[in-house]
């Protein structure tokens, strides 16, 4: 153990002496997190603003709004009241808006007779997940209209007298759709992207740790110290082990540093992702150096 | 009195697939005795001294060291000092860094590793520069450095390879001295070289090696014996070396020619006397003879009449 030990010291000694080593094994990861963390800043949460073409000002048209306006959207979407089509078009174009719901005239009337309007939702090529966004709340907000309508006109068709319509379209109200996918909006719980590169990218420095010992081996073997070690009455297994053990130190070293780093600074979040990892570092490390001939 | 024996080999075999590199070495070495392995590159020396340090298995043969099996027995390398050819240190470690990490692979304890590393850094009067990192050193500091570390172990047998390949003459010189005092304190030295004069100097007894093969062993004077009555003869001269070659051998007493960089060396009985007819044959082979030398008998001229050839770089 005592040759293992020796080994090891000397390993991590020139390791510490070595710049380029220091660069790749804490100053780059860090940089490039933080670089990666700056560049997509603006994806830590996602929101848009929605135009809203409300022509109709019905019963059924304020239920929609009052659907985009719950509390949970409100960290996604920013409705935004426009005055027609045309606007919400220019407004789209110019990316004041993200998308745009249009709500036609006569839609809630509509919406209880034999040929219902259609609402419609304004979108860009360029940034389609706000389209998305709105087109699954409509759709939802549809199915469960549709839904209503069906029971309706069942209850209707079952025989239910018309002189109870009203109470009729009271209960209709109440009923919800029992099977439904539903949605979580993105930006109720954040999402950290220094979080994401923090331990990515010193995951990815460490592999050429690793390989940065197998290649100081082959260098040690070729210049002869490998030999000189082996003349000595240590067994191979002793300098694979003693390598090994290095690398593992000065990964864990090294990993626990832009951990620090990174959560002081940046704020990230490493919470038990490196712990995998850590764990694997000892297979990796002596799979990479082979054994001595 | 006659010394313990420290190196026994019997019958060294060692091919690298079917290139023979070693076959049927076999030579012994007494504590106190300096025993130079003598031959040019490619020879096998080299693979000779790694299977003596167990860096090399025989295909077949013996070796035992301080009277205990050496092949595969791990506890006898702690009795080998082990000089490489080339420097084996490492250049981004300090001289005391260097020494205490290779005097620890040895097993010795703290307090010990801290006087051999002392004592080392003494013999090699690199005290003073004990922490400053190697790539700082010269040439000759880190020659010496190199073997003040293969004795950290206090060992029975030093194995010094081509210790001075490359070495200033000073330095060269310094180390020839060095090898010789390990001799008179009682060590027993194998050293290889391809440099005749270093033998001559250094070493006790002296074996020749060739293609493998130990073609000769003894003293110095009981090579040159071999050689009888005969001189060394060199002869520089512009031309077909060649033709020149060919044309001695044809002149009776003449009893080996080989060519040089620049020259032909031959071997001759009575050399001095055969000069006129060495200088018309080469007259007549169209060769500019100029200068002349008739040399005492040297193991280079040992090399030349039992091979038949100059020693090759």
């Amino acid at each position: 153990m005592r040759t293992v030990l020796a080994i090891a010291r000397k390993d991590l000694r020139q390791r510490i002496r070595d710049r380029s080593a220091i660069v790749v094994g804490l100053i780059a990861p860090v940089l490039i997190a933080g670089l990666m963390s700056l560049a997509f800043s603006g994806l830590n949460s996602f929101h848009f603003t929605l135009g809203l073409v409300e022509l109709d000002h019905g019963p059924i048209a304020a239920e929609l709004v009052k659907a985009l306006e719950v509390p949970q959207l409100r960290q996604v979407i920013t409705l935004r009241p426009v005055r027609s089509v045309a606007v919400a078009r220019s407004e789209e174009s110019h990316g004041e808006i993200a998308a745009a719901l249009v709500i036609p005239a006569e839609f809630s009337g509509a919406a209880t007779g034999e040929h219902p309007e259609a609402l419609t939702t304004i979108t860009s090529n360029q940034a389609t997940v706000p389209g998305e966004v709105t087109q699954s709340i409509v759709s939802s907000f549809a199915a469960q209209l549709n839904a209503d309508r069906l029971s309706f006109a069942t209850a209707l068709a079952a025989g239910a007298p018309r002189s109870k319509t009203s109470e009729l379209i009271g209960l209709v109200s109440g009923l919800r759709i029992p099977l439904r996918a539903l949605e979580r909006p993105v930006g109720a719980h954040e999402l950290k992207v220094i979080s994401y590169y923090s331990p990515g990218m010193a995951i990815f420095f460490l592999l050429f740790t690793i390989g940065y010992t197998a290649r100081s081996f082959f260098v040690e073997r070729s210049q002869g110290l490998i030999e000189r070690m082996r003349a000595a009455p240590v067994r191979p297994v002793e300098i694979l082990l003693g390598k090994a053990m290095s690398v593992f130190v000065y990964g864990v070293v090294s990993l626990v540093t832009i951990a620090v780093i990174t959560s002081a600074a940046f704020g990230a979040d490493w919470g038990a992702r490196c712990l995998p990892s850590l764990s694997a570092w000892p297979l990796s490390s002596r799979s990479s150096v082979s054994r001595p001939s | 009195m006659t010394r313990a024996p420290v190196l026994v080999c019997d019958g060294l075999t060692k091919s690298f697939g079917s290139r023979l590199a070693v076959d049927g070495v076999g030579f012994s070495i007494a504590e106190g005795e300096v025993y130079g392995l003598f031959g040019p590159n490619g020879a096998g020396k080299t693979t000779t001294m790694k299977m003596v340090c167990g860096l090399l298995t025989p295909d077949k043969g013996t070796i035992s060291v301080a009277g205990q099996q050496a092949i595969g027995n791990l506890e006898v390398r702690s009795l080998i000092g082990y000089v490489p050819q080339d420097v084996a240190l490492y250049p981004d470690l300090t001289a005391r860094e260097n020494l205490e990490f290779l005097a620890r692979l040895c097993k010795l304890g703290r307090r010990t590793v801290k006087a051999r590393v002392q004592e080392a850094l003494e013999l090699t009067e690199l005290t003073e520069r004990r922490d400053d990192r190697l790539d700082s050193y010269s040439g000759g500091m880190k020659r010496r450095l190199n073997i003040a570390a293969g004795l950290l172990n206090h060992p029975k047998l030093l194995v010094l390879d081509e210790p001075t390949v490359g070495v200033d003459p000073q330095s060269r010189h310094a180390i020839l001295e060095r090898v010789q005092a390990f001799g008179r304190d009682g060590l027993a030295v194998v050293y290889t070289t391809h440099y005749m004069e270093e033998a001559e100097r250094v070493c006790n007894r002296v074996g020749i090696i060739d293609h493998g093969h130990l073609i000769a062993e003894g003293t110095r004077r009981e090579l040159v014996a071999k050689l009888g009555e005969q001189d060394r003869i060199e002869l520089s001269a512009t031309g077909d070396l060649e033709a020149l070659a060919a044309a001695c051998r044809s002149v009776e007493g003449v009893t080996s020619a080989a060519t040089t960089d620049n020259g032909v060396h031959l071997v001759a009985c009575e050399g001095r006397h055969l000069l006129p007819a060495i200088l018309e044959a080469a007259d007549a082979a169209g060769v500019a003879v100029t200068s002349v030398d008739v040399v005492e008998p040297d193991l280079e001229a040992v090399f030349l009449h039992l091979t038949g050839t100059a020693l090759r770089e």
